[in-house]
């Protein structure tokens, strides 16, 4: 479903030119559970912000079902990230002065959905996460983990390809991380494919399959057969 | 779009003291503009209707005597030498499309006035039905000249309250006879002619007034009395017309050999108020342009603020751009909230501004005018402040990288 294929990027400084990639190539099938991970400086964010559609590689190219994700111009991205693709960030990234239903609203007022539609499948999200008697809360009154689940349930809210997730339960207490994992992975049960970036080995052998990254490179790939093994 | 304003009306209420400090150029630009043309329009008002229209749309029409015309001298009046007007004549400028009114009437300072022991020296006026129409007082005792008295010869009078108290200290003057030239009078009522908000034209100076019918005139003066014509106009822009043209048709009645020495004119006091409404424009546009630099500085306030409030909310607009939100969103998110925040300020500073103008009238007694003209003006204006001084700031913000964004704590 997704396929990366000779991935480059590279910054400037001065005159320098660092490259952050190298040469990244793999794929991605429709319902995988998927952890790519590395230690900081590895070049896994980037390589996020790539297949999340927030920046662009140098060169090399980047497909979703057969549709190109780097020849759009911002707009394009714009509906992309909307639409194709469900965001989990470590640090959750609510809107602090919206309750949680509003919150998770958000993608669906970018896509123009009608307010009464848009009411009822963000409260289906959020009965999905298991929030359905938190809806009016604001962030605030939100523990990390009911945060985290908000934040699923927005990603989910209009029906991506794929969730990515970043560092999902990085900035959790081991029980609540622990609830996240088990709801990606009963998502992906029920189908939803979950891209998920970490430096955690514990939290990528949830995974059906991890993707290693150093310096810019993917090293090996490991099944989820062998991991059980 | 109303989710946009409501958001903005959240995020400025949440900043109270930074917004209110924010919108002060503009509150302020604002107030001054306001107040500045309340009280110029109502000052030209005020001046077109009493210098030229002596309050009421009527202008004067005099019978001028050439031969006293000379340097230093405005309008010289010989009322002695003026023929008597007909009626025919007066029926034809009443007939005029921009003529509202007109009233002939004698006025003599000539005459004394007693009752028993008390004399007063006043002023007064012959006049016919329509006169109280050009020139309206109001009644604070006993009754109104009637309609019969006026066009008849019936020998009553309505006198004003200093006359009333020259010639009655300490009774009742309803009803009491006063002697003029030999001949009764009797007191049907008082008035009074201290008219409010007149303080341009009258002043706080009167003087003993009375009102008596036409028809009885001659009994005063005599039958080659002459006559005075007061025109009123139909509106205040039509004054100067309908008297010039009240004075073409009374001259059209003169002789070749009179017109020599006397005609009937009217004072230009329309080129007076013009010349008046050239220094208040002078005026304005003096103010005005203070006001548009504390409107300016007020805009590059509301930038500046605005710049700040993009950066503290990076990690917001990162989030909404992550989630789909395109560019025009984040712009219109940025732009509702600068022009949210001006019109406030617009809004705070009519009402500023009328309150000033509401003082200084208050405080001069000059009167002022509440220009919905302006009003209207002034919001739409601070809207443009908004949009131009916030178009910057927003997009910037529309600008932001995601990336960028997100990763900024």
């Amino acid at each position: 479903m997704i396929r990366l294929s000779k991935i480059y990027k590279s910054y400037k400084l001065g005159k320098e030119e660092i490259p952050i990639l190298k040469n990244i190539d793999f794929t991605v099938e429709a319902g995988e559970f998927l952890a790519i991970m590395g230690p900081s400086g590895s070049g896994k964010s980037t390589l996020m912000n790539i297949l999340g559609c927030l920046d662009k590689p140098t060169s090399g190219s980047y497909s979703l079902e057969s549709m190109d994700m780097l020849a759009g111009k911002e707009g394009v991205l714009a509906d992309i990230r909307n639409k194709q693709i469900g965001f989990v960030f470590q640090t959750f990234h609510l809107l602090p002065r919206l309750t949680a239903l509003q919150n998770v609203e958000l993608p669906l007022i970018y896509s123009k959905i009608k307010k009464k539609e848009r009411r009822k499948r963000a409260f289906e999200s959020l009965e999905k996460v298991g929030l359905a008697d938190r809806v009016s809360f604001l962030p605030t009154r939100l523990s990390g983990g009911q945060k985290q689940r908000v934040a699923i349930a927005r990603a989910l809210v209009n029906n991506p390809k794929f969730i990515l997730a970043d560092e999902p339960t990085g900035a959790l207490d081991t029980k609540s991380g622990e609830q996240i994992l088990k709801l990606f992975a009963d998502l992906n049960k029920e189908g939803v494919t979950v891209i998920m970036i970490t430096h955690d080995r514990e939290v990528a052998e949830r995974a059906d399959r991890i993707v290693y990254i150093r310096d810019g490179e993917l090293l090996l790939e490991e099944r989820g057969e062998s991991l059980n093994a | 779009m109303l989710e946009n304003i409501r958001i903005s009306f959240q995020s400025i209420f949440s900043h109270k003291l930074r917004s209110v400090l924010t919108m002060l150029g503009v509150i302020i630009g604002i107030a001054a503009i306001i107040a500045i043309v309340s009280i110029i329009e109502g000052q030209s008002e005020a001046l077109k209707s009493n210098l030229v229209g002596m309050g009421n749309n009527t202008i004067n029409v005099v019978y001028e005597d050439m031969s006293m015309m000379g340097e230093g001298y405005y309008n010289t009046t010989s009322y002695l030498s003026a023929p008597p007007v007909k009626e025919e004549t007066v029926e034809m400028i009443r007939s005029q499309s921009n003529v509202a009114g007109v009233s002939l009437y004698h006025e003599s300072w000539n005459v004394m006035a007693f009752h028993q022991t008390n004399s007063a020296y006043p002023q007064i006026y012959g006049i016919d039905e329509g006169y109280f129409d050009l020139f309206p007082m109001t009644l604070v005792e006993g009754r109104q000249l009637s309609s019969n008295e006026l066009t008849g010869t019936s020998q009553v009078v309505l006198i004003n309250e200093d006359a009333r108290n020259e010639l009655f200290p300490e009774g009742e003057a309803v009803g009491q006879l006063i002697d003029m030239s030999g001949i009764p009078f009797r007191v049907v009522g008082v008035f009074t002619d201290k008219v409010e908000e007149d303080v341009f034209y009258y002043g706080d100076w009167t003087q003993p007034k009375m009102y008596l019918p036409r028809g009885v005139w001659p009994l005063l003066e005599g039958f080659e009395a002459p006559t005075q014509i007061a025109v009123q106009a139909i509106s205040s822009e039509h004054i100067q017309e309908a008297g010039m043209m009240a004075a073409d048709i009374l001259n059209a009645d003169l002789s070749p050999v009179d017109m020599q020495t006397a005609m009937y004119s009217v004072m230009d006091m329309q080129q007076i108020a013009e010349e008046m409404a050239a220094y208040n424009r002078t005026f304005a546009l003096l103010l005005g342009g203070i006001a548009s630099i504390s409107l300016l500085v007020g805009g590059i306030g509301v930038m500046n603020i605005m710049l700040v409030s993009v950066t503290e909310r990076t990690r917001e607009i990162g989030i909404k751009k992550a989630l789909g939100a395109k560019r025009y969103i984040i712009l219109f998110q940025f732009l509702t909230e600068a022009i949210v925040l001006t019109s406030l300020g617009g809004a705070l500073g009519i009402g500023g501004g009328i309150g000033i103008a509401k003082f200084i009238s208050m405080i001069t007694g000059m009167p002022f005018l509440i220009s919905v003209p302006a009003i209207i003006g002034s919001l739409i204006f601070s809207m443009f402040v908004g949009i131009v001084f916030g178009l910057l700031p927003s997009l910037k913000a529309s600008k932001l990288q995601p990336v960028d964004a997100l990763r900024y704590e």
